[in-house]
């Protein structure tokens, strides 16, 4: 019997004859790989290598097999074999993937998506971060090479003026992206923050899709998902809102309208302004989303109105002069994508805009209204080998009319600017730690005689997975501003050249940004008057130079539930512009630009705390009474502006909001007389806020069958 | 005679072998995972998965065995990489409508959402509901998705003291579930009990 099971043991072992593999796993460099996952294909067997990346198994296989290694992040490694193999197996494995997204280019990027990598902040810092009252434009202030005028309220990038950016909703433009507000009262942005999923903020060296725009491009994008039904209310110390979605099959369809009413809220925080028509805003959004099988169509459209009378200060006359501004703006935007199989996709949209603006100053009547139109179509290719292209035509319409009118006088003036581009790009990897974005952008309008070539260019080098390094140059073209065209439609293009550098550096919490620019003006707008007007001289001879740095650290969680950023600016511009005699800084640039932005969560009491506190130098003013033009300095100011969210429920929220925490009383710049004096002296008033602080008390609910954890994105 | 018996026993012995190879592996790879060999475990059972093509347990595993890893794991870089290679692996999959699948996934983005709720939990929550809802559409007498979808709401409701009775509720009627529960296949999921009695515990 013995017998039997030894020759029993003896055949099964005969039959099932095991030879042994062994090997290592080595990197391109030699390095072992430990933990690599090498095994027979189709088979049990194989092992895992140790930390000197020796593997070794046992196998009953005979013949052509074959051998995979796999790790994580690298490619699946597979090679023939013939069994049994008695040497040493070397299995040297490729390098990481050379997959595009894991080498960005950071110049000139800012990005707030919720997608995580290579982002600066998150949709929901928008809303959350003190002092930005649910602006987008606000909270982008925070961020580096972005500064926002007190005084007006718009954004301006890398020392350019506020009309060098152009906004985008999915791909197509805006035309009037902000609220109407009377002179020196800040705008905000149009649009609801949360309704976005992603934010791209460029400081310059942007791609060849945009254009028209001398410094930067915000480009606004919804989510391509059904939303799920849900109602949310909103009651504040200003005023109300409500939204709403409803969700069938593969639709969905969201409206969200809001009433804002500072009445009862002037008495209070502007009892310095004689209002006659307190503001009151009536806005409404609505999105519809419908998903085909391979495609998906947006349809976005917004409305604004506002109405608002007061008296304003002004130098030249005695007495404050009645003003009374009303003003409609209506957007819709439509776009519909499809993927067209084998890693083709098209792109395409129509935005239409329509602002009706009725202004009464003193004795002047000015009406004006713009319509805007945008076409643009896209096709996108994703090659095999991680290339990615892009070709696009896209043609643009400006209807902008204005009328005069004070006792008998009237006339009118305005310009039809119609504007076609065409425009290609591509990424492609060079190496796999290095790409190449090259653009070129060619645009003719009927306007300006010239037609405009811009060529763009772009670097990204990975240094390793934490740090990216990046170039990017481009030049860009813009029509000047509808302020001075509208005087003058025969303006040239205005140019501009980019040149950036950045260094990018992201680990566990720990992200760096630092960022250098040069950026040159030519054919910037000058004219001969005072202020700009419609018998002024205009041409096309200015130019101007910027220089600067950014320097941006955030860190999340290093300290538990502490979130906080650093925003540093430094700007150098000196432009030859307006009615400026030589070069000078111009008024509206802060050459030194701090912000600290922290949130912490306590969870004890369920509420977030945000704390803003920015610092800014002084600006130039130009003093008639000197005979140096823009010899005046304003002083610099410190705003620190904090936020109390408070989740009383998942769907109930409590927001109270306090900005300029400390009163400090900054001075934006002065404005003086037309004619001096008698005694020869230009009197001056200077700019300041209209209210020192703005607080805010709102109640944010939201009835959802989904349950969602908090409602924070409402405020 | 002799031969017979070897044939028959030969026979018997490679049957058996070739039925225990997968059970074999599987004890071994859980084995690895109980002393904490997380990535020799995840390999393991990627070894199996290629070999068994047709066989979802395995691959079920490894990312069961990532994504519960991911929850303990402090290394933060460490956690991505988990909570990503489940991700990879629950995405590539045609178990769409596999409950037990679908509950997973939801663990899954349970794992993301806890590694910054502040910024993640309004985006996912809803998806997280959204995944438990689904797998118990699917198979309304699946345990495991009662309670994780119990679980999660009472997590979310302790938050907010606010009253969980009636998770407690659908956590007992798991744990009977749990009780009734039959294993099909070999190492098909049937974990989840303990944790209901646990948390049942915590109820009361």
């Amino acid at each position: 019997m013995k017998l039997l099971l030894t020759l029993l043991f003896l055949s099964t072992s005969t039959i099932f004859a095991q030879s042994i593999l062994k090997g290592r796993v080595v990197a391109k460099n030699g390095k072992p790989i430990y933990l690599a996952n090498v095994y027979i294909e189709g088979t049990y067997d194989g092992s895992t290598t140790d930390s000197l990346g020796n593997f070794t198994f046992e196998t009953n296989e005979r013949g052509a097999k074959t051998i995979k290694a796999s790790v994580v992040g690298r490619p699946l490694y597979s090679k023939p074999i013939e069994l049994p193999y008695k040497e040493l197996l070397i299995i040297q494995l490729q390098g990481s993937e050379n997959r595009l997204q894991e080498v960005s280019i950071q110049a000139g990027a800012l990005q707030a998506n919720s997608s995580g990598k290579n982002t600066v902040m998150s949709p929901l810092d928008i809303v959350t971060t003190a002092g930005s009252m649910g602006n987008i434009i606000s909270a982008l202030s925070t961020l580096p090479g972005a500064q926002v005028a007190g005084e007006n309220g718009r954004l301006m990038v890398h020392g350019g003026d506020a009309s060098e950016t152009q906004t985008y909703i999915n791909g197509i433009r805006v035309a009037q992206p902000y609220t109407a507000t009377p002179n020196e009262v800040p705008v905000r942005g149009r649009f609801s923050p949360m309704l976005f999923k992603g934010v791209n903020f460029s400081t310059g060296g942007y791609s060849a899709e945009f254009g028209n725009a001398l410094s930067s491009i915000l480009a606004l994008s919804t989510e391509n998902t059904i939303e799920q039904p849900e109602t949310e209310v909103s009651l504040s110390s200003v005023g109300l809102g409500l939204g709403h979605t409803l969700q069938w099959g593969k639709n969905s369809l969201t409206f969200n309208s809001s009433y804002t009413n500072l009445k009862p809220y002037s008495k209070i925080i502007t009892p310095d302004i004689r209002w006659t028509k307190p503001y009151e805003n009536a806005s409404g959004e609505l999105i519809y989303r419908h998903q085909f099988k391979k495609g998906f169509l947006n349809i976005y459209g917004a409305y604004n109105f506002e109405n608002m009378g007061l008296y304003q200060s002004d130098i030249n006359y005695e007495e404050p002069i009645p003003l009374k501004k009303k003003s409609n703006n209506n957007y819709a935007n439509i776009t519909y994508s499809q993927d067209l199989g084998n890693r083709w996709a098209f792109h395409s949209g129509v935005g239409i805009g329509y602002l009706r603006d009725k202004l009464h100053y003193s004795d002047i009547y000015l009406p004006n209204d713009e319509k805007s139109l945008h076409l643009k179509g896209t096709i996108r290719k994703t090659w095999k080998n991680s290339i990615k292209s892009i070709w696009g035509i896209e043609y643009f319409d400006n209807n902008y009319k204005e009328e005069y009118h004070r006792q008998e006088l009237a006339y009118s003036y305005g310009y039809h600017s119609k504007m076609t581009a065409l425009f290609t790009e591509t990424t492609f990897g060079l190496l796999p730690n290095l790409i190449g974005k090259i653009g070129l952008r060619g645009t003719t309008s009927n306007l300006q005689s010239k037609k405009t070539i811009e060529p763009r260019a772009s670097l990204g080098y990975a240094l390793n997975k934490y740090t990216q390094l990046s170039l990017a140059y481009g030049t860009f073209h813009q029509q000047a501003p509808s302020s001075l065209l509208k005087y003058d439609p025969q303006l040239g293009w205005l140019a501009a050249k980019h040149y950036i550098a950045n260094y990018f550096y992201e680990k566990s919490g720990h992200l760096l940004r630092l960022e250098a620019y040069h950026k040159t003006y030519d054919n910037l707008i000058k004219y001969n008057s005072q202020t700009a007007g419609y018998d002024s001289q205009y041409d096309n001879n200015g130019n101007g130079k910027v220089k600067g740095f950014d320097v941006f650290y955030k860190n999340t969680g290093s300290v538990k539930n502490l979130q906080y950023w650093i925003s540093y600016s430094y700007t150098d511009s000196k432009r030859d512009e307006a009615n400026y005699p030589h070069t000078v800084t111009p008024s509206y640039v802060y050459k030194h630009s701090l912000f600290i932005v922290g949130k912490y969560w306590f969870t004890s009491l369920r509420s977030q705390l945000s704390l803003t506190n920015s610092i800014v130098s002084g600006r130039n003013y130009n003093d008639p009474n000197q005979t140096t033009f823009m010899n005046g300095h304003t002083k610099g100011y410190n705003n620190l502006s904090m936020s109390w969210s408070f989740l009383y429920s998942q769907q109930k929220i409590i927001h109270f909001s306090v900005s300029n925490v400390l009163g400090a009383s900054p001075i934006y710049g002065y404005q003086y007389a037309d004619r001096p004096n008698t005694q020869d002296i230009y009197d001056r008033r200077p700019i300041v806020p209209t209210a020192k602080r703005f607080v805010f008390l709102g109640y944010f609910w939201t009835i959802s069958k989904n349950e969602k954890n908090n409602q924070l994105d409402n405020l | 005679m002799k031969s017979i018996i070897i044939a028959i026993i030969c026979f018997i012995s490679s049957t058996a072998f070739a039925q225990s190879n997968y059970e074999k592996s599987m004890r071994q790879a859980m084995g690895l995972w109980q002393s904490g060999e997380i990535q020799k475990a995840s390999a393991l059972l990627e070894r199996i998965s290629q070999a068994e093509k047709d066989n979802w347990i395995p691959i079920y595993y490894q990312a069961m065995i990532l994504t519960t890893a991911a929850f303990r794991e402090k290394n933060k870089e460490t956690q991505a990489k988990y909570i990503q290679s489940a991700e990879d692996i629950l995405n590539n999959s045609t178990q769409d409508n596999n409950s037990e699948w679908l509950v997973l996934r939801a663990m899954n983005k349970t794992a993301l959402m806890v590694t910054d709720p502040m910024t993640k939990a309004k985006e996912l929550s809803p998806t997280i509901i959204g995944l438990y809802k689904k797998a118990l559409a699917i198979t309304p007498n699946n345990p495991r998705a009662m309670l994780g979808l119990a679980e999660f709401r009472m997590n979310a409701k302790k938050y907010f003291n606010q009253d969980s009775s009636k998770e407690c509720e659908d956590v007992k009627k798991a744990l009977s579930l749990f009780n009734e529960e039959k294993v099909t296949a070999p190492f098909s999921p049937s974990w989840g009990k303990d944790r209901a009695e646990q948390i049942l515990k915590e109820c009361k």
